[in-house]
């Protein structure tokens, strides 16, 4: 009787096995690959000629080794030059310089001079505009599209980070506080985080529709802040601590289309959810590098110094690591564009197709 | 207090006014105790407050080879190790650290030829070894940069106001005073008898210069400028402040860095009112060690 009895368990066990086979069944997902596309040497090439119809409209800013330039999505070079000083660059404009020149030439992506500049500093490049981080790092001066100063700003500590979108200018200094500067030059809103033992901002960024700061301030906590705008002025809208946290610059950004706001911290990459306002925290294996955001593909990408290699990893929003790559390289370069990354080496750019397998 | 001025008239009890006055601001500026050079052998190449084009240095800078020091006890607030990639934010400090000494005081060191990491190091003993001097950032020949901020203030310290007087028996030199009255019309003094009387501002042309310096390019500390025995205008390059996107420096009332720094000619160190009648004329520059210089004019106001 009693061996009746389990046998019909067993029976029924197995029906239900294999109905859920069948019927709770889905297809094996597809993965993310990288599939090498070109490499390009960068040690022995030379500018390429390419003609007007072929050209790429937006080539892409590229520095390794003793070498820097633009290239285009075949691999191709539409500007290389060899560098032999101070370098500023971006995908608009470009700037070599020495140690404390008296003038600056800033160039178009194509070689051509744009403007020449005698605002004394360092020039950076936002998109199309331009900024001199004066020589004591403790001003800001912008720019207009011939050279001239537009507005100039002076502090009272040295600046550690700056951003920009929307026209307006965030500042991040030394002392604990954020400036962020409208299109005239005026201030727009000032704040000091405070909240740590120490403060310092070390990482601040405005989101592409200015509508947000996301900061990382202070040390002993360091603090990941989220503002929000609210009429004339941007108020807290999410908060949290990082542990002790780093003394020097934290690498961060928006990513997602500005839903998401990436850094690093001690923890490992946390992740925040503007929506949810929740914060994810990825375990890296060495020291973030280099963070690139892929908007259209709700996914971003970085590099981390492993120590021996260095390490590409791809997340898919809001935080799903789909890949990791180990790749030998001194250098921490790394650029998304469509459905490529790009990597390189002091001597040499690679592309990656990102397929789903 | 010595005098290595000449044709002068000064009152000697305003010279000890001003001098306490500058030990209190000091000690009021500095909660830190005895604060050190970061370097004792190398020699000044810039100073605070010196002209740089329209605006005042904040720092000082320090060249030849040399290990760089932590200037107090502290702990590490911030380090920019190397260069900023090509498309970070560029690095006119180079490879810098800053160290926090409490109650709001910062001192920052700049142009190293490494400044380390962060990890594993966060307290620094006195005269611990921060890195030794390079040439990353700004900075023209071997060096290094060193600044103190007041957090708290909002402002800029002259380390000078803290630190051990320097190896300086020098004495600021003046090379010119110029007045330029309402309608901008410089008049030098040195070869001026006359003036119509009314408003003019005082455009001093003074450098310091320590032992062992073969020019003389610093910015000396103080200047005072007295009309017939009376104080008129004054600029103490104790400490810089910012305010609005400005740099302020302080004159008889705070000023705008521009004000004073915008002329080539000199430090503009204010107004002073030239009634009819003879007038005396008595400028006195001094340095952080005390050394002073003074020039003395006597002038037909009409």
């Amino acid at each position: 009787m009693a061996g009746k009895k389990r046998r019909n368990w067993i029976a029924s066990g197995a029906l239900v096995f294999i109905a859920y086979v069948f019927m709770a069944s889905t297809p094996i997902g597809r993965e993310t690959v990288l599939v090498p596309a070109w490499l390009s040497e960068v040690e022995s090439a030379k500018t390429h000629e390419v003609p007007v119809s072929g050209k790429d409209p937006s080539p892409m800013p590229f520095k390794l080794g003793s070498r820097f330039g633009y290239y285009d999505e075949n691999g191709g070079f539409s500007l290389i030059e060899s560098l032999e000083s101070r370098l500023s660059l971006n995908e608009y404009s470009w700037a070599v310089y020495g140690a404390a020149p008296d003038s600056i030439d800033v160039m178009n992506a194509d070689g051509s001079r744009r403007f020449v500049t005698n605002e004394q500093g360092y020039p950076f490049f936002i998109n199309d505009r331009t900024w001199i981080l004066g020589p004591e790092q403790n001003s800001i001066a912008l720019l207009n599209d011939s050279g001239k100063t537009l507005w100039r700003r002076q502090y009272p500590s040295p600046i550690t980070c700056a951003d920009s979108a929307m026209g307006m200018t965030l500042v991040g200094l030394l002392d604990g506080s954020v400036d962020l500067i409208a299109a005239d030059g005026s201030r727009v809103f000032y704040f000091e985080p405070g909240g740590s033992r120490l403060p310092v901002i070390t990482a601040a960024h405005l989101s592409s529709d200015g509508r947000r700061i996301a900061l990382v301030s202070g040390v002993d906590p360091q603090r990941f802040l989220l503002l929000e705008r609210g009429g004339d002025s941007y108020k807290v809208i999410h908060h949290e601590y990082l542990g002790t946290g780093f003394r020097r610059p934290v690498v961060s950004a928006f990513v997602g289309n500005n839903a998401f706001f990436a850094f690093e911290s001690e923890m490992g990459l946390g992740i925040h959810s503007i929506e949810t306002k929740k914060t994810i925290f990825l375990t890296l294996n060495g020291r973030l590098l280099v963070m690139q955001d892929a908007p259209s593909q709700e996914r971003f990408f970085l590099t981390v110094d492993t120590g021996a290699t260095c390490e590409l990893l791809g997340v898919l929003l809001p935080a799903t690591v789909f890949m990791r790559a180990p790749y030998l390289s001194d250098e921490p370069f790394l650029a998304i564009k469509g459905q490529r990354v790009y990597l390189g080496s002091p001597f040499a750019l690679a592309a990656l197709d990102i397929l789903l397998k | 207090m010595r005098n290595t001025g000449y044709g002068i008239s000064t009152e000697p009890n305003l010279h000890s006014r001003v001098l306490v006055l500058g030990l209190l601001l000091a000690v009021a500026v500095l909660p830190l105790s005895a604060v050190d050079w970061p370097s004792e052998d190398t020699l000044l190449s810039t100073n605070f407050g010196q002209p740089d084009n329209d605006r005042p240095l904040v720092g000082t800078e320090f060249s030849g080879e040399s290990s760089v020091r932590a200037v107090d006890a502290g702990e590490v607030l911030f380090v920019q190790s190397g260069e900023a990639f090509s498309w970070d934010l560029p690095q006119p400090l180079g490879s810098w650290v800053a160290l926090d000494h409490g109650k709001g005081i910062i001192s920052v060191y700049s142009h190293l030829k490494s400044a380390g990491n962060d990890e594993g190091r966060s307290l620094v003993e006195k005269a611990s070894i921060l890195g030794s001097a390079g040439e990353s950032g700004w900075i023209r020949n071997t060096g290094f940069g060193f600044v103190l901020v007041d957090r708290t203030e909002k402002r800029w310290v002259n380390p000078a106001m803290i630190a051990p007087p320097r190896k300086d028996t020098r004495a600021p030199s003046i090379r010119s005073v110029i007045l330029i009255n309402k309608d901008t019309n410089p008049f030098l003094l040195s070869s001026t008898k006359s003036l119509r009387q009314g408003l003019y501002n005082v455009l001093i042309d003074a450098t310091d210069s320590e032992d062992g310096m073969q020019t003389s390019t610093l910015a000396p500390l103080h200047f005072i400028c007295l009309v017939n025995g009376t104080e008129s205008c004054t600029l103490n390059l104790e400490t810089i402040s910012a305010l609005n996107g400005k740099l302020i420096v302080s004159r008889k009332n705070p000023t705008p860095a521009s004000e004073v720094y915008g002329n080539p000619d000199g430090f503009n160190l204010g107004e002073i009112r030239l009634n009819r009648g003879k007038a005396t004329i008595d400028l006195i520059v001094r340095d952080a060690s005390g050394n002073e210089r003074s020039v003395s004019y006597t002038i037909n106001v009409e």
